[in-house]
């Protein structure tokens, strides 16, 4: 065990942060800076509780920490303690060295599983981050002909120098539907979350996640609809506040035919923020008659605001049903201003409500009961 | 009936050039006053100017609202005061869903705190019967504003406000526009509706056709800028069947 962890170990130190063709084009979006200063912070030993208003999410609670515990009505699913030894990279093939350091420092691992015909039920599972570095992994398994949402909440540590890994393996099965509602707030930590969901059969998955990054956040959600008539479908929210920095990447990779992915992604940044959307679609050779759509669309509050959308299609085949992509990067404009302040609406409430709507724009805020102001307070621990 | 707008030799500056010069109105409580005139003759410069855009300066002249003038406010404080535009080419408000503006701009008026929480669940059902009564679809309201909206959605959807807001003043400008037959009976209905509710309708319109649904009570025709006839419903007439030459014709009440 000490050995696969030195070797993962001595793996981070000599791969890149990132390959330079990981991304729609070769820039570095992501503030690998930040993570630098943080390697080397000691193992969190003091976590957060979750906030208040998790425990009205779902009828049961998994909170993964510096262990795992569990609470309330599982409602059938089943929940494993994987240990803090569990190979990691089994699940997740290394892209960089973020990767092998998660593996090699891992804090938590788990698995829940919905069995084969389960119906209804509901789960959330919060991965709290601490005062140093943490890391978590998840494996999710939603077995034939099921249907569950999950809600996941994922909040970075506390302190100026906290680091934290998230990483998951989320597989549907044959016919498999899985809704998810997953809110990130990182405040000020640094944390690289990569999860890859994998659609077998005619599965269904629905994503709807509402990020705010932290010092740097590295978020990375890679669909691969394997099975004919799988779909995913993403919605997503994400708002940058000043001295926060987020990288936000959406993979939709079609490898059977009549597959369907959609991708939205709306954001917003304000003054002394940073945002990049990104949205990224192949439709390989064998993958007829899918289809695709990505729009990302950033909109940023003040001048000293960073926004950068990128929507990218790759289309292996000569038969699509549709293959869309649309991206936007604009500021709010004196027009829209104006409409806006026509029907009452000073120009901070205007901006407000922007705000406002791009955070509400998935739903996540909504199936919490939070708004945007409840989620500063509660998720700054 | 009582003055409800009043606008007094107005002379507006766009862009350093001079668009309106020296136009008069007023509009009264129960009353329907259409503005014509042909393309760029300054309706929109008219109806943006009222509202208070930015850009949009008053040089001369003064805009009274139930007699007190409003020029110096800000847009959102004439809204508030119970001015109302509906937008001929309202923009794009993206991440913004429907729902959610039409929430915020009641509780707005309603003087909350939190624009973005639905009080009242009454609130709701208003919506679903307006929507109704304007001929739009519920999931129209989960929609970012006006992104991807049909013409005739756009101004359907800017009709609604017209009837949620509850405003003193209504100005429409080219309501009609991209709509089809029904949907400018739909038009000609509620500002049937909303004249007989008492409210002040001020209808900027390029062409007359709204006409043959609803009787203008005053008509007002611009042209480069200045009024170059006023009239009743009849003047609206000899517009549709001659053209706006016909304002330069004998008998016309420049």
């Amino acid at each position: 065990m000490a050995a696969r962890r030195a070797e993962y170990l001595e793996a981070a130190r000599r791969e890149p942060y990132q390959h330079l063709a990981d991304s729609p084009t070769v820039r570095y979006y992501t503030r690998w800076s930040v993570f630098e200063e943080r390697l080397n912070a000691p193992d969190s030993r003091a976590y957060p509780k979750p906030p208040g208003w998790l425990a009205g999410a779902s009828p049961g609670l998994v909170v993964l920490a510096g262990e795992a515990r569990v609470s309330g009505d599982l409602g059938g699913l089943e929940f494993e303690d994987l240990g803090s030894d569990y190979d990691v990279l089994g699940d997740i093939e290394p892209q960089g060295r973020l990767d092998y350091y998660h593996a090699a420092r891992l804090t938590r691992a788990a698995r829940i599983r919905v069995p084969p015909g389960l119906r209804g039920a509901r789960l959330a599972v919060a991965s709290l981050g601490g005062d140093g570095y943490t890391g978590h992994h998840l494996v999710i398994e939603a077995g034939e002909g099921s249907e569950a949402e999950l809600v996941l909440v994922d909040l970075g540590g506390a302190g100026g120098s906290s680091i934290k890994t998230l990483t998951a393996r989320v597989v549907l099965r044959d016919g498999a539907k899985l809704v998810i509602y997953s809110l990130s707030r990182h405040g000020s930590s640094a944390v690289y979350r990569r999860i890859n969901y994998t659609l077998h059969g005619a599965s269904s998955l629905e994503l709807r996640a509402l990020y705010t990054p932290g010092a740097s956040s590295r978020i990375v959600e890679s669909a691969s609809l394997e099975g004919t008539g799988s779909s995913a479908r993403v919605e997503a929210g994400a708002v940058a506040w000043e001295g926060e920095w987020g990288d936000v990447l959406f993979n939709a990779v079609h490898r059977a035919p009549r597959s369907r992915s959609s991708i939205d992604g709306r954001g917003a940044v304000l003054d002394g923020g940073g945002l990049t959307l990104r949205g990224v679609a192949i439709v390989e050779n064998r993958a007829e008659w899918s289809a695709t759509r990505v729009d990302v669309r950033i909109l940023t509050l003040g001048d000293r605001a960073r926004g950068n959308a990128a929507p990218m299609l790759e289309i292996h085949t000569g038969n699509v049903e549709e293959a869309y992509h649309s991206t936007s990067i604009s500021s709010i404009g004196e027009e829209e201003l104006f409409y806006m302040q026509s029907r009452g609406l000073s120009p901070s409430e205007a901006r407000g409500l922007l705000l406002e709507g791009i955070a509400s724009y998935p739903g996540v805020l909504e199936r919490l009961g939070l708004t945007l102001g409840d989620l500063r307070g509660a998720a700054n621990p | 009936m009582p003055v409800a707008l009043e606008v007094r030799d107005l002379h507006v500056r766009v862009s350093g050039r001079e668009i309106l010069r020296g136009v008069d109105l007023s509009v009264g409580y129960g009353e329907l006053h259409a503005v014509m005139g042909p393309n760029g003759s300054g309706k929109t410069t008219l109806a943006y100017t009222i509202m208070g855009r930015e850009g949009y300066e008053v040089m001369r002249g003064d805009i009274l609202l139930d007699g007190e003038s409003i020029v110096g406010l800000p847009p959102h404080e004439r809204a508030l005061r119970g001015l109302y535009l509906a937008f001929q080419e309202p923009p794009e408000i993206q991440g913004v869903r429907l729902s959610r503006f039409l929430i915020a701009v009641v509780n707005k008026r309603l003087g909350e705190e939190d624009l973005s929480r639905l009080g009242d669940p009454r609130l709701l059902g208003r919506i679903y019967k307006l929507l109704g009564e304007v001929g739009l679809d519920r999931s129209v309201l989960e929609r970012e504003l006006y992104v991807g909206f049909s013409g005739g959605e756009k101004k359907r959807t800017e009709i609604l406000q017209a009837l949620l807001l509850e405003p003193k003043v209504v100005i429409l400008d080219e309501p009609d526009s991209g709509l089809d037959v029904d949907g400018v009976r739909m038009v000609a209905r509620v500002i049937k509706r909303l004249r007989d509710e008492g409210k002040a309708v001020l209808l900027i319109t390029h062409y007359a056709r709204l006409f043959n649904y609803v009787e203008p009570d005053q008509v007002t025709v611009l042209v480069n800028g200045s009024v170059a006839a006023r009239g009743g419903a009849e003047l609206a007439k000899r517009i549709e069947e001659h053209g706006y030459q016909a304002i330069a014709a004998p008998g016309g009440d420049r």
